[in-house]
């Protein structure tokens, strides 16, 4: 067996040396190169896991904002739209009022300027009544100074005269 | 040496004519089993195969540790193409295994035997035949594939088919591992367990003499059709070698890694 080993070249020392030689570079392959590749690729895989997770949460997130601003948007339309059909009918109402009220005072100021000319009315046909009594008591005395014949003929001219020029100045009036 | 012929080579006398031989004699190095010894380190000898197996690992140790200084999260070239093949090679451990955690915790000793052997064999298969050394009035070549020498076979299956047996054992319990050998359920799993004990070693043999073989007549064949004839032939025969170097370590490895899921499992599931 022996003769068969040396004829094979085969060598306890030589074996130990192989095996030694083998043994360090497992253990330097394995603290030096399987382990620390194993944890960065792992270290990786973590990363990306969290990435794809944290990006899938994002894209949930983005999804229910934007889902909340199209509830958002349509509840401010919704409210802007009462807010505009509520002010028109305010203002609807409030340019009734102030239609009433315009009308109310219009009447007002007619009924108020009806008054008005009125007592001017009457305020001149006063005027004139006295104007009247005026002339006609200026008449009479003119009247009962003159010669009977011919004062009534001038007085009768006067008279009219007179009368005329103050019915003139009465409708001036 | 008879008839001019050296007394490694296989080949049949009568079909190579006289002048060939006297050139394989004068220019051609004598084909050796074992590998041929260069230097000493006190008593202890170093073989061409050791000294390259050295290189070998050196050459991982150096790649270990430039990979590890550069490694990020943001991985470069090299950390990229290694993780590729780091990713391949889990897949593969997971088909076997059934399990990625056991994959990335037995992926330290399937990947070094794998980058171990393949860098070796790759590295045996360059042309570096002109480095010589004269030990014992013998002119030798420096460097020799360690798998052609049975030394670092050997030391590869032993440290191998003990892994599979330590880590079943710490895997499954030293107890449960051990019933696979031996029972006394019936005679039949008693005898059965005898043979799977015996089997235990026949591996082995198996793996040191199926790397050692590929290897050694790669290099035997290498040698021979570069000295028949050196230009260009000896190509294809180059690219053949890179290729069996690659499928040997493949091998090697992955025997390992389905005699390890057999041993890391229940004895009633590896049944």
């Amino acid at each position: 067996m022996s003769e068969l080993f040396h004829q094979l070249g085969v060598d306890w020392k030589l074996l130990l040396s192989q095996g030694v030689n083998f043994l360090i570079l497992l253990g330097v392959l394995t603290f030096f190169l399987f382990r620390p590749l194993l944890k960065v690729m792992e270290e990786r895989k973590k990363k990306i896991e969290l990435g794809f997770k944290v990006g899938k949460e994002a894209e949930e997130r983005l999804l229910a904002i934007d889902k909340m601003k199209e509830e958002k948007l349509g509840e401010a339309e919704k409210t802007a739209f009462e807010i505009v059909k509520k002010s028109e009918t305010d203002a609807k109402s409030g340019a009734d009022k102030i239609i009433a009220e315009g009308g109310k005072k219009a009447e007002d100021l007619l009924k108020e300027a009806g008054q008005i000319a009125e007592r001017r009315q009457e305020e001149a046909y006063l005027a004139l009544i006295r104007e009247a009594k005026t002339l006609v008591r200026a008449a009479i005395i003119k009247t009962v100074e003159l010669d009977p014949k011919v004062v009534d003929e001038a007085l009768v001219s006067r008279a009219v005269n007179e009368v005329a020029s103050l019915a003139v100045k009465a409708s001036k009036t | 040496m008879e008839n001019g012929q050296p007394a490694g080579l296989a080949i049949s006398s009568f079909l190579i004519p006289t002048e060939v031989w006297y050139y394989v004699d004068n220019f051609m190095h004598e084909i050796s089993i074992a590998a041929e010894e260069i230097f000493h380190i006190g008593s202890w000898p170093v073989t061409n195969a050791l000294f390259l197996a050295g290189i070998a690992a050196i050459v991982l140790i150096a790649f270990a540790l430039v990979l590890r200084r550069k490694l990020s999260l943001v991985p470069g070239k090299l950390q990229g193409f290694f993780e590729l093949a780091v990713e391949e090679l889990l897949s593969l451990m997971d088909s076997v295994l059934g399990d990625r955690h056991l994959s990335e915790k037995y992926l330290p000793i399937i990947g070094t035997i794998f980058l171990f052997i393949l860098t070796s064999n790759w590295l045996g298969l360059f042309p570096f035949g002109f480095l010589e050394v004269a030990e014992n009035g013998h002119v030798v070549p420096l460097l020799r594939a360690p798998a052609a020498d049975l030394n670092f076979t050997i030391a590869l299956a032993i440290i191998s088919v003990f892994s599979v047996n330590i880590l079943g054992a710490v895997a499954i319990g030293t107890a449960k591992h051990l019933s696979k050998f031996f029972t006394i359920q019936n005679p039949i799993f008693t005898f059965v367990g005898l043979l799977e004990f015996i089997s235990e070693f026949i591996k082995i043999v198996s793996f040191s003499f199926r790397l050692f073989g590929n290897v050694f007549a790669g290099e035997v064949l290498l040698m021979i059709v570069g000295f028949l004839v050196p230009q260009i032939v000896p190509l294809p025969f180059l690219f053949l070698e890179t290729f069996v170097g690659f499928i040997q370590a493949f091998i090697f490895s992955m025997l390992t890694l389905v005699f390890l899921g057999m041993a890391v499992r229940e004895h009633e599931e590896a049944h």
